[in-house]
């Protein structure tokens, strides 16, 4: 169950009208290292994950992510929020008004819709946490390029804010790794799938 | 796990070590732990960059009221946010689980405080959702 909060986890106040940093930005929303694939891959992984540290994690960590997205939006909404014709014809916004108008559609900066396949969901532990660790550090340099391209700072701080968050996401990951690893045998940490061969779990050592 | 192994990725436990951001500055940065603040080179603020504060200057002194609440809301939840995923590595911790048994009260009382005199920001509160403006619209409107 998830009960909504009305606000953002990080203000967001755009007090202009750009659409084509909007046409950017729009890819931490529906590309392939956006905020939606993000949530959507860390809340279907955990269901069988083989402890619950992890799949407590996982839960917390794709929770924020779902306020991520609702940044992103409040972010590419605001941007485009006073459009005019001229400016969606003139900023590279042409395409994208065409489709949608100034509605929140999840795509990336180069027009490609979201998709399932940006992300998996393998059924194995150290396989998706590994994903994962790869996961925020790609997000990480998407950040990275957008505060390359955006000298705005009422744009800049939150995608800053957002920047931060992954590694420390990252670091998150990384520990839950180190924990399932705690359950493993470590002369050979590939001989089961703690996910799948459950019989295994029950000679060796019990998952946390 | 302390020894590293070959062919698996490692990366070591953060241990706490108390030194904390205080609440402003750690919403302002994306996290309360300085040991995971490493920012980007391109990310910093250029000379003379007005770092946008919040609330703003304009507006009525009760919308200016209401922002100053809500960045404290804001403030009080993300810590707590930040907590949350430490301790859900590092269950039973201490320190970090009194932490987040005060910053639990604090927002309770704040988010209280806000249904009362504003408008609500859960279900839990008995409003209408279009009471006040809707968090994408920036709070100054």
């Amino acid at each position: 169950m998830w009960t909504y909060e009305k606000r953002l986890q990080f203000p967001v106040k755009i007090t202009y009208t750009c659409p084509r940093t909007a046409q950017m930005i729009i890819s931490q929303y529906g590309g392939p290292d956006g905020e939606l694939s993000a949530s959507m891959r860390y809340l279907a992984q955990r269901y069988t994950m083989p402890s619950k540290e992890a799949g407590g994690l996982l839960t917390d960590i794709g929770t924020e992510e779902l306020g991520h997205m609702e940044i992103i939006c409040a972010m590419v909404y605001q941007l485009t929020k006073n459009l005019t014709i001229e400016e969606a014809k003139t900023a590279g916004f042409d395409a994208y008004y065409i489709d949608h108008t100034k509605g929140l559609w999840p795509q990336a900066a180069g027009g490609i819709p979201f998709n399932a396949c940006e992300f998996q969901s393998k059924g194995d532990a150290i396989t998706d946490l590994t994903e994962n660790l790869a996961a925020e550090q790609k997000a990480r340099v998407v950040y990275d390029n957008l505060l390359r391209m955006i000298p705005d700072p009422e744009v800049r701080e939150p995608l800053k804010f957002l920047r931060t968050r992954e590694i420390v996401h990252f670091q998150r990951f990384g520990e839950a790794l180190e924990k399932i690893k705690d359950t493993l045998d470590e002369k050979n940490f590939y001989y089961y799938n703690p996910e799948f061969d459950l019989s295994f779990l029950k000679q060796g050592k019990q998952p946390l | 796990m302390e020894a590293q192994h070959l062919a698996i990725a490692s990366v070591p436990i953060q241990s706490w070590n108390g030194n904390l951001y205080d609440y402003a500055q750690a919403l302002r940065i994306g996290t309360i732990f300085p040991e995971l603040n490493l920012p980007f080179f391109a990310a910093e603020s250029l000379p003379g960059e007005a770092v946008p504060t919040t609330p703003g200057g304009s507006g009525n002194p009760i919308q200016q009221e209401r922002e100053l609440l809500m960045d404290k809301i804001n403030q009080i939840s993300f810590a707590l946010d930040d907590l949350v995923l430490f301790i859900d590595t590092h269950p039973g911790h201490q320190e970090a689980v009194s932490l987040r048994k005060q910053l639990i009260e604090q927002r309770k009382r704040l988010l209280k405080e806000h249904d009362e005199k504003y408008y609500p920001l859960t279900k839990d509160c008995e409003g209408p959702w279009t009471e006040g403006p809707l968090p994408w619209e920036g709070a100054c409107i």
